[in-house]
């Protein structure tokens, strides 16, 4: 019933198989590239609606392949990328990769990753009310309800979790959150960013320590699920 | 006697042995007049076996020669000549001089022997090591594949007779020993960068309760086990994230598989000028007081046990820690009864900020 179509640029072909298999079973249409070079003539000659680019291609590094399309390609990019490179994982974020996973990766990971950063981007009407189980945010009284009762936020608290309601289910890094809610000075001061997150999550989630809102990517940032 | 050798290079040796020589000449210079030059001779020899003990062949041959010339100049009569007049004499010297070279070349011989002996030993052993961690280490790693290929088999050998739950089982199998394999191959993975020291901190603000409710969570139900509990507030440090939580993970890891299910494993922090200081404790069985110098070695697992460890992650915890130029070190039996392991790290606090009235 959807029939986006994703653009699945990796040189390994059992990769290429799997996600093809798993892409087309969820009625999505898969276009193949096997390296950097034909990726962009694929995605310049008809562009898709998501690519999937793994960051280790054989002939162009992934992340000049990441910034030859985002000079033009606006939907969105999803990274593939080895465990334990979060350093190229946040420098491929902060270059406007829509999200990234580590290899290896699961499948469900792989779909929620994929449906909601085609919903974001789908999704770019004004809305008055965002709803997360049990958290409401009226963007018109920049008032937040959780389980209907109003909750008493400052007012850079607010613009934090709007950001994050905003952005759900994208990972978003320290450098991004600092830069929208405190300015460009301010992108290296990751204290605020902590300090700011203990708070939000002191008033939203249930038990702090297992927070369900607000989850901690280690090294990379922060995920509002 | 190997080491003297090669603790001296040639030049050395060479001072060595004429030094030697040269004292003993003079020692016996003295003494001439009362023991007579024949017995000269056998000091004389004795000194340049003494020097085959310590020296290598060339520094040896030389103080034969040099003593042999030294005999024959200074105390064969006529002195002061290198004549020689009588036939018992100039035998006398060329046997002096075949015995002394002999000498030098036997005790050489013996010594070469010796150390091939030695690197042969040393070769074994390191043989045994090794064997010892490609068993294990093969065991670790083929046991999770030839869970995965042995289901899958038993999956298209058996189309449409299996029972869906028996289908669900072999799924469950091959999902635990995907994770398995997983694990295995970060740890490998991570050991290989700790060896090559091309681990570098890259230190950030860091909210280490919050880090260690997170490690906790890893755990899924296991994770009801551990207990978190902070003496005294811990601010905001300056701490490479990543790496901080690589080693408590596996020393909750490392806990976890060595205690019996149920018993407790405890967290502590405390940050007190200028050291975090994390504590990981079990109610397990500890260590034993010997096992202690060896639990950060590579590979090292207690009596072979089969616990799916590689015998790597507190090695591994012990790479990180010194990375980040802090220590590890085990209590074998700690305020809990069991292992207690205890991180120290030196870093710096953010000073605390004052959230202005909004």
């Amino acid at each position: 019933m959807n029939k986006a179509e994703i653009l699945i640029i990796d040189d390994e072909p059992q990769i290429r198989k799997l996600l093809t298999i798993n892409l087309e079973n969820h009625d999505y249409k898969v276009v193949q590239a096997t390296n950097g070079k034909e990726g962009i003539a694929l995605a310049a000659a008809h562009p898709p609606d998501l690519i999937i680019l793994d960051l280790g291609l054989p002939d162009i590094n992934g992340q000049e392949v990441l910034k030859e399309l985002r000079s033009w390609f606006t939907s969105p990019i999803i990274i593939l990328s080895v465990l334990d490179g979060e350093d190229d994982i946040v420098i491929a974020l902060d270059h406007g990769a829509a999200d990234y996973l580590t290899k290896p990766f699961r499948s469900g990971e792989l779909l929620a990753r994929i449906r909601s950063a085609i919903r974001r981007n789908q999704n770019s009407d004004q809305h008055t009310e965002l709803i997360f189980k049990e958290l409401k945010l009226d963007l018109v009284a920049r008032q937040v309800w959780l389980r209907n009762e109003v909750l008493k936020l400052t007012s850079t608290e607010y613009n934090l979790l709007l950001l994050f309601a905003k952005n759900e289910g994208k990972v978003l890094t320290h450098r991004f959150l600092l830069r929208e809610i405190w300015g460009a000075s301010y992108v290296h001061e990751t204290q605020y960013l902590r300090v700011f997150v203990a708070a939000l999550r002191k008033k939203i989630e249930a038990n702090p320590n297992k927070p369900e809102y607000i989850i901690t990517e280690s090294g990379v940032g922060y995920r509002f699920l | 006697m190997k080491m003297w050798s090669r603790r001296w290079n040639m030049y050395q040796q060479f001072g060595i042995g004429l030094a030697l020589v040269t004292f003993a000449s003079l020692s016996c210079y003295v003494l001439n007049d009362y023991i007579g030059f024949r017995a000269v001779a056998l000091i004389l020899l004795l000194t340049v076996s003494f020097s085959a003990m310590i020296l290598d062949i060339f520094p040896v041959l030389l103080t034969a020669f040099l003593s042999a010339l030294i005999w024959n100049f200074f105390f064969i009569p006529p002195v002061m000549t290198l004549r020689i007049n009588s036939a018992e004499d100039g035998l006398m010297f060329l046997m002096y001089f075949a015995i002394a070279s002999i000498n030098a070349v036997l005790t050489h011989q013996i010594r070469q022997l010796e150390e091939k002996q030695r690197d042969k030993e040393e070769k074994d052993k390191s043989i045994l090591l090794y064997n010892a961690i490609l068993n294990s280490l093969s065991h670790e790693l083929k046991t999770p594949i030839a869970t995965i290929v042995g289901s899958l088999d038993i999956i298209t050998e058996n189309k449409g007779k299996l029972e869906p739950a028996t289908i669900h089982e072999l799924h469950d199998e091959m999902a635990i020993a995907g994770n398995r394999l997983h694990m295995q191959v970060n740890n490998l993975l991570n050991m290989s960068r700790v060896e090559a020291g091309v681990i570098k901190a890259k230190p950030d603000w860091t909210d280490v309760e919050e880090l260690l409710y997170r490690c906790i969570t890893y755990f899924k139900e296991e994770g009801d086990r551990i207990e978190y509990q902070s003496l005294g507030e811990v601010p905001l440090l300056w701490l490479d994230e990543g790496l901080v939580e690589q080693c408590i993970i596996n020393l909750l890891q490392n806990a976890s598989r060595h205690t019996p299910a149920g018993t407790g494993i405890h967290m502590e922090t405390n940050y007190k000028s200028g050291v975090l200081k994390l504590v990981v404790s079990d109610e397990g069985p500890g260590f034993k007081p010997e096992e202690v110098d060896f639990v950060f070695d590579k590979f090292y697992k207690i009596d072979k046990t089969s616990t799916g460890g590689t015998g790597l992650g507190l090695s591994i915890v012990k790479g990180l820690v010194r990375a980040m130029e802090g220590s590890v070190d085990l209590n074998h039996s700690g305020k809990f009864k069991g292992a207690e392991f205890t991180i120290k790290i030196p870093c710096k606090s953010a000073q605390k900020i004052q959230i202005p009235n909004e």
